[in-house]
């Protein structure tokens, strides 16, 4: 069966995940490169077993893990940044979203400004909403040569199907994903809106791709259509990752024919 | 009547909706004038704080008016303010599973 790529990109953090509860060893060893969508699921296994991380052999591979999650390493020059840690309290989260917002550069690109900090404001907020995190990342890297930046976002805390089972709503966990991407809100009908827009404005509007990984289900989505995914219990995830690939050259539109 | 700086009150990017209660529980709201909430340089906001922002707004007792507000936050409030119909984006489908070694 043919995934599309962000989706291999995720089910190889699954992969990596797996050996290492089977073997007790992250061993990435034999990467070469590594994605956003497979960084941030194993990040935490990096940064809570380090000594049980065995780091790329490849030495770009390598130095491009320890920079991106080393927070205190900065290089305008360079196509990524470090991982932005959200903080617990979202009074002091105005530095780091700075931070992130810094990461399209050229206010022009990826969809342009207003999307962009759009995006951001929408999928923050939801993890201060929703979540109960104790860890929250976000991670852009930009492609140049392919074209593309990876926005990702990713969560360790309540999961959207355990959201709604909280709430009442008996959904198998793809189909939480999909009600939560529809708009269905499990807190008021006035809500929900944020990562609804937030898919429509970048799928069909900016020709972007959205995957979505919570709990035991995942959605992938483009201009094209959407997938639905049931993870088994090993390749389930605990927490929200969502990672928006979206064009670098994207056509101009007013935000305001997506918001609703 | 009381002004309050939003950019200096909140931040120039209107993100979070927690960020709402920093306007509605400052001293500007406790003096029990009306308060004129100053726009100028707010560069973007977000659906989700414009929605909370307009909840707290109808809950006051003081009246609030906004000012300087820039046209693209101004719509912003305006889309909220409108009723809504969502229709479905995410088609129903039945799931393909993913599990390890794929």
């Amino acid at each position: 069966m043919t995934h599309p790529d962000l989706v291999k990109e995720f089910i190889e953090a699954v992969n990596y995940k797996s050996d290492f509860v089977k073997n007790g060893t992250l061993d990435l060893s034999e990467m070469q490169f590594i994605f956003p969508t497979t960084l941030l699921p194993l990040s935490e296994i990096i940064i809570n077993n380090n000594d049980k991380y065995i780091p790329p052999k490849s030495y770009p591979a390598a130095n491009y893990i320890e920079t991106v999650m080393n927070p205190s390493s900065s290089n305008l020059m360079k196509t990524y940044v470090p991982i932005v840690s959200l903080p617990k309290n979202y009074r002091d989260s105005d530095e780091p979203m700075k931070k992130i917002f810094a990461m399209q550069r050229n206010k022009d690109h990826f969809g342009g400004e207003s999307a962009f900090k759009y995006v951001v404001s929408e999928l923050v907020d939801n993890i201060y909403q929703h979540s109960r995190f104790t860890r929250a990342l976000i991670m852009g890297q930009r492609f140049d040569a392919k074209g593309f930046i990876d926005l990702s976002f990713y969560d360790n805390g309540i999961t959207i199907p355990e959201t709604f089972r909280e709430k009442g709503f008996g959904h198998e966990a793809s189909h939480a994903i999909r009600e939560a991407l529809n708009g269905v809100s499990t807190k008021d009908n006035d809500r929900g809106f944020g990562l609804r827009t937030s898919l429509n404005l970048f799928t069909t509007g900016l020709g972007a791709e959205f995957f979505i990984a919570s709990g035991n289900g995942a959605v992938f989505s483009d201009n094209k259509g959407n997938e639905l995914y049931r993870l088994t219990e090993d390749a389930g995830i605990k927490g929200t990752l969502i990672t928006i690939r979206i064009p670098k050259i994207t056509p101009k539109i007013d935000i305001y024919d997506y918001v609703e | 009547m009381i002004t309050l700086i939003l950019k200096d009150k909140v931040s120039e990017d209107l993100s979070l909706r927690n960020m709402v209660s920093n306007i509605f529980n400052s001293d500007e709201f406790k003096k029990s004038e009306d308060v004129l909430i100053d726009f100028t340089g707010i560069k973007s906001i977000s659906r989700s704080f414009a929605h909370e922002f307009l909840i707290h707004k109808q809950k006051q007792d003081c009246k609030v008016m906004e000012i300087n507000l820039p046209s693209d936050i101004k719509k912003m409030f305006e889309i909220v303010e409108s009723t809504k119909i969502k229709s479905e984006l995410v088609k129903d489908s039945v799931p393909q599973e993913i599990g390890i070694l794929q």
